[in-house]
């Protein structure tokens, strides 16, 4: 398999500054006590950075973010209040933060190599080609060889040790090296070396032959590799971004001027605009499929953190990984590292048992974790499942009464065993009573939920206690051309994706129930749906009026099933979503827009944001 | 700030011409050792940022002189004097903790960019 950790550190570093981001977003108003939505979000930024940061093995971060988290967890607790020292502290914090990620991309820019991480398992081949001419050349090259042992241990050499100092290296050497530092400061160590002409660091596969190997090649192709240029390009992702918005746009141009010719009495127009139809679309579908990256990118890196937690836990675990060709666009698979991570995390640390537990009950000692892919229809179905203790169903219901989130009717209305899981997405609801250093605090499942639910993809938990447990993600595989569904509120068309609605249903007015007048709720299929009017949440006040019969849209707001009525469906349509530009897409619920054929512009609503 | 430089040889012309190079660099060179016994003692003493060992003197060798300067300052910076043909050596005071060397006859820059650099890394 091929690593380019390039693409991780971009990773890393473009979601860690968006957590950064997000953290100072909520640090920005501070003269106020933090709500309880401001303790949670902050609490999960910090969570989300420390594990990503532990996984690149920047430590230095890690441990910071973890004491951030931990006062928000104490804030959250009740048992520290509100102070102006805790803002101070928490500002201290995040600058502190920001100032180690933007180290870390600042680094990078001067690293032609790139490749500075640690890792778990990674080795290195170091290959050093010495200036003409170097006096006492055997000393300077040990000294070399001495100083990039302090970086990691040398596994092998070529030549070895006896024949550098013998001075018996031909102008150069190569080292194979298992870092206990970032390669960065390696490269900064060698760039300052005057003795050497030049060097590369290169990051290598883990088996001890391919080692050898691997030296014995880099003397035969060390010269070669210079002159082959590349086959491929690399493109900017903005540029792309570009050419797909522009296909959008011709796209919504061409159905215009169908609309406009559409009473003209010439079929050669129509026909036409079907040839250019034909074309704009395969225009499109090409730049998508440029925006397509393999899930490889973040599966493979999955085992390898993985790895290096059930050895800190002592636990025994091998993975297996299904479908890592599977293709998704790009922003998606980004998205996903912390949310993997996470539920790998929960996999190990409370999933899997002891080699000791698993033995006595009569399983293998070593727990197995499939992370695996597979197209279903339009949608990539992502899943992890390990054979671990699995989650009790009644422990998740316990914990859900106690946090006192849900009212009683609403759990008991509970019936399926999938139902009951789902309430382990919710912040605050876990079957752990104690907090371990690598997970639990239930943080997160919610994080999942999130990033998945914003690409419109649904989460779900699956799992029998004793024997495993199975997370699945259903995600689309790309993003911009989406299924809409638009309808009318008030004298408003409105949008929003069609993937997001349970179903759409007619109910009269008479129907709703109004019990205890804390709300309105509506019996559908045997089950009591909490019912909101959209028209209250845009505050459309106009003339037209509601009659008997009423149109809902059936959505999941929080994980309950929800009826949002609205005045009149349109119907549905694929199309370009175009991104909102400030201040519009500063509002919450309203998170793009598109263009109908007859030019006017529409609003692209996520009904979830407003309640 | 000017770095504080100890210089140890027993030649007096080589102590004479890297003082004079390296203050022309603006260093500060606040001792002179005119074998490996009095380098120890006056690093003790003056607890210099780096030191230029030369490798064969009287009394105490460059080497040992290397090692207890190492064993009471781990953090020390020695920077070895040597020359050609006398590569063993330099290893050897490699593997006693010296951080660089010099090899005679060297050019002003040499020292200068050796000494900057050893004192300037974390290694």
């Amino acid at each position: 398999m091929k690593f380019d950790l390039d693409k991780y550190l971009n990773l890393y570093l473009s979601e860690a500054k968006e957590h950064l981001e997000k953290a100072s977003k909520i640090l920005e108003k501070t003269d106020e006590p933090f709500t309880e939505e401001k303790i949670n979000n902050l609490f999960r930024e910090a969570h989300s950075l420390k594990g990503m940061s532990a996984a690149m093995g920047y430590n230095h971060i890690a441990d910071l973010a973890h004491q951030m988290e931990n006062l928000m967890d104490r804030l959250r607790k009740g048992e520290i209040g509100f102070s102006k020292e805790i803002v101070s502290n928490l500002l201290d914090y995040n600058d502190r933060l920001w100032k180690y990620v933007l180290e870390i991309e600042n680094k990078k820019g001067k690293i032609e190599d790139s490749s500075p991480v640690p890792e778990e398992g990674g080795r290195y081949k170091i290959s050093v080609f010495f200036k003409e001419g170097v006096p006492s050349l055997n000393a300077r090259a040990f000294l070399i060889y001495k100083n990039i042992e302090s970086f990691g241990s040398i596994i092998s050499s070529e030549p070895d040790i006896k024949e550098i100092k013998k001075g018996d290296l031909n102008g150069k050497m190569f080292l194979i090296i298992e870092p206990s530092k970032p390669m960065g400061y390696l490269n900064e160590y060698l760039k300052r070396v005057a003795e050497i002409n030049n060097f590369s660091i290169e990051r290598i596969g883990e088996q001890k032959d391919e080692v050898k190997k691997d030296i014995r090649e880099s003397r035969e192709t060390v010269t070669e590799d210079k002159s082959q240029l590349p086959k491929s390009v690399k493109v900017d992702l903005d540029f792309l971004d570009y050419f797909l918005n522009i296909s959008g746009e011709l796209l919504t141009i061409e159905s215009r001027i169908r609309e406009v010719t559409k009473d003209l009495d010439n079929i050669e127009i129509p026909n036409a605009i079907n040839q250019m139809e034909i074309l704009l679309k395969d225009i499109q579908e090409k730049i998508m499929r440029l925006r397509l990256t393999p899930l490889e990118a973040i599966f493979t890196r999955v085992p390898m953190w993985g790895r290096d937690l059930s050895r800190k836990l002592n636990k025994k675990v091998s993975f297996r990984i299904e479908g890592e060709n599977i293709e998704l666009d790009r922003s998606i698979v980004e998205s996903l590292t912390d949310p993997l991570l996470h539920i790998i995390r929960n996999s190990i640390d409370h999933g899997i048992e002891s080699p000791e537990e698993r033995k006595a009950k009569g399983k293998d000692e070593e727990g197995k974790i499939l992370i695996s892919a597979v197209k279903e229809r339009d949608r990539i179905k992502i899943s992890i499942v390990d054979d671990g203790r699995g989650i009790d169903a009644d422990k998740v219901l316990e914990s859900a009464k106690k946090s006192g989130r849900f009212s009683p009717e609403y759990l008991s209305s509970l019936k399926s065993k999938k139902d009951i899981l789902y309430l382990v997405s919710f912040p605050g609801i876990s079957t752990k009573s104690e907090v371990s250093e690598i997970s639990g605090r239930g943080v997160g499942l919610d994080v999942v939920k999130a990033v998945v639910e914003s690409f419109g993809g649904t989460f779900e938990i699956d799992s029998s206690y004793g024997k495993g447990t199975e997370l699945s993600l259903y995600l689309p595989t790309s993003i911009s051309i989406v299924n809409i569904m638009f309808f009318r509120v008030g004298s408003f068309i409105f949008g929003t994706p069609v993937d997001k609605i349970i179903r759409v249903a007619e109910i009269r007015s008479s129907e709703i129930n109004n019990l205890d007048h804390s709300g309105y709720n509506i019996l559908l299929d045997y089950e009591y749906l909490p019912l909101y009017f959209l028209r209250d949440r845009l505050g459309i006040n106009d003339d037209t009026k509601l009659g008997d019969k009423l149109s809902v849209i059936i959505i999941s707001i929080k994980g309950t099933k929800s009826a949002i009525v609205i005045d009149e469906f349109i119907g549905h349509k694929e199309v370009y979503l175009r991104p909102l530009k400030p201040p519009l897409s500063f509002i919450p619920g309203f998170y793009s827009s598109t263009i109908l054929g007859d030019g006017r512009p529409i609003l692209i609503l996520d009904i979830q944001a407003f309640y | 700030m000017k770095y504080k430089v100890l210089i140890c040889d027993d030649a007096e012309f080589m102590r004479t011409l890297l003082k004079d190079t390296l203050e022309r660099a603006d260093f500060e060179v606040i001792g002179e050792a005119v074998n490996g016994k009095e380098a120890v003692e006056k690093y003790k003493e003056l607890k210099p940022d780096v030191v230029t060992m030369d490798i064969v003197m009287p009394v105490k060798s460059g080497i040992d002189a290397t090692k207890e300067i190492i064993a009471f300052d781990s953090k020390a910076k020695v920077v070895m004097c040597s020359a050609l043909g006398q590569e063993i050596l330099v290893m050897d005071a490699i593997e006693a903790g010296a951080k660089d060397f010099i090899v005679k006859p060297f050019t002003d820059e040499t020292v200068v960019s050796v000494l900057k650099k050893v004192l300037e890394s974390e290694i």
